[in-house]
């Protein structure tokens, strides 16, 4: 055979090797950005199931204080829900929510004692806070796992593979502004005086 | 991929460490031990990353046109081109793999990034009259170590792994190694394991019966503690006492164990991905994979012309 038309499929054969490689890339970058989703879904779904748990104990002292309870499991349902459709949009906006609604929950309860003292609640309180810890760590995660897609989808010469083969980008997770605002110490403790 | 390659170099020789120089180390056996070692541990692409290898293929693709005819160059082009699509895809892997924290450990192929440790109850490891190392490539290869970060630590087994090292650390210029306290870097797949939620019933029975067999064989302190009537034995009612008290230490330990946290283990990757362990900061490899990708594909490119070219 022509040493010329040898040199023709080499290079034909090469660069189809390249778009088989890319396009593996571009899979394995999917399946990275939807492990890294479900990997916080894993932990959105224990904390679910943990609320109603630490809401049946604050109910039991705090009669008062029917309004924030009733924040939060109102919150929490909106989460179940919007995990159960697949809507990220609602999903970040219950989330955003709950973890305000938590965080008040668990302020208005310094003024229980017998709630504080209770070892059910502490122990759910100390359970909730380290899953919210970890998902916020997961949430990271996702975003860096999506943001890595997201930009490879962008690129050249991806971007052909990715409009062929209809890759889709994933959503980010937001940071709400409160959450990334700089903390007031000072008006902190000046707050109550 | 490279398995073959693993099963092709011979083993490490038993190192004779007493046997030679004023240190007590003969640093001829080392040498041949572990370049031997670092080929097997760092697999065919890395050598292929160095100038070592480009150097000797370039001298090898000289004698191949000068000996048996450009046409055969075609062979060398076709590695090239091997190598070009294996170093970049490694390259990628590296650039696109999100790192995970260990406090979180998210699960799946992720990227990790802390400092090496020995395992805990082991003080030391490698070999005599040198520093400690957690891994040594001809001698300590297929122990597991540590990787901790700020937030936890993932017990590593190189067994399965590519593990690439540089030298010159702890003013060992030829020695190859990986030091507790240096930093680490791992992808692969990341799991935790837990204590088991499914057959809680079954080993709750087996440690009852345990726990009692136990007690039993403890006379004194079994009358001690359950013999409310004090006539020296065991009563059917006060039996029942004792069962209940096993049950419920029973019960409160394995609940203990089921809060522990799990242990994060990292000994693998799904079938054609990378496993990689290193000590040398991912950017740089990175960027040596990259360049080394970009030589192989022009040496491609020029081999092919060069066989064409009369």
């Amino acid at each position: 055979m022509n040493t010329g038309l040898i040199i023709f499929f080499a290079l034909l054969g090469g660069l189809l090797l390249w778009g088989i490689l890319l396009y593996n890339q571009l899979v394995l970058l999917k399946n990275n950005a939807e492990k890294a989703w479900s990997n916080m879904e894993v932990l959105l779904k224990q904390r679910n199931t943990e609320l109603p748990k630490l809401i049946a104990v604050c109910k039991e002292h705090m009669a008062y204080e029917q309004t924030t309870l009733q924040t939060v499991m109102e919150a929490r349902n909106r989460v179940v829900s919007a995990m159960q459709f697949g809507n990220m949009g609602a999903l970040e906006a219950a989330d955003n929510a709950l973890r305000i609604g938590l965080g008040n929950l668990f302020a208005v309860a310094e003024a229980y004692p017998e709630l504080k003292a209770s070892e059910s609640f502490q122990h759910l309180r100390e359970r909730i806070t380290g899953l919210e810890d970890s998902i916020a760590d997961r949430r990271e995660f996702y975003n860096d796992s999506a943001a890595l897609n997201n930009t490879r989808m962008e690129q050249f010469p991806d971007l052909i593979i990715a409009k062929s083969f209809s890759f889709k980008p994933f959503r980010l997770l937001s940071f709400k502004s409160e959450e990334i605002a700089d903390v007031d110490v000072a008006a902190q403790f000046t707050a109550g005086t | 991929m490279w398995m073959w390659l693993r099963n092709l170099l011979p083993e490490p020789e038993p190192v004779a460490p007493f046997a030679g120089d004023a240190d007590g180390i003969n640093w001829y056996n080392v040498a041949q031990n572990q370049r031997f070692a670092v080929l097997r541990k760092g697999g065919l692409m890395n050598l292929a990353s160095t100038w070592r290898f480009a150097l000797f293929g370039a001298a090898g693709c000289f004698l191949l046109a000068e000996q048996a005819g450009r046409e055969w160059l075609l062979l060398p082009a076709l590695g090239s081109l091997w190598f070009a699509l294996g170093l970049y895809r490694r390259y990628r892997l590296i650039v696109d793999t999100p790192t995970s924290r260990l406090s979180s450990s998210a699960q799946g192929y992720v990227e990790l990034s802390g400092t090496a440790a020995l395992p805990e109850g082991e003080s030391s490891r490698g070999l005599p009259h040198l520093p400690v190392t957690v891994w040594l490539p001809g001698y300590v290869e297929d122990q597991p170590f540590l990787l901790e970060d700020a937030f936890g630590r993932c017990l590593l087994y190189p067994q399965e792994a590519e593990i690439v090292t540089r030298t010159g650390d702890n003013h060992l210029f030829l020695l190859h190694a990986i030091y507790p306290g240096q930093t680490l870097y791992a992808l692969g797949e990341l799991r935790t394991q837990r204590h088991a939620h499914s057959n809680v019933s079954q080993e709750r029975r087996e440690r009852l019966a345990v726990l009692l067999a136990d007690w039993k064989r403890d006379d004194h302190t079994l009358l001690q503690n359950f013999d409310a009537d004090g006539n020296g034995q065991i009563d059917p009612d006060e039996w029942q006492t004792v069962l209940a008290a096993a049950q419920q230490w029973v019960d409160a330990d394995i609940r203990a164990q089921q809060r522990l946290p799990g242990t994060h283990v990292m000994s693998g990757a799904q079938a054609g991905q990378l496993f990689l362990i290193t000590n040398i900061p991912p950017e740089q490899l990175a960027r040596r994979y990259q360049w080394a990708a970009w030589l192989h594909t022009l040496a491609w490119w020029g081999l092919m012309a060069a066989a064409h070219i009369r």
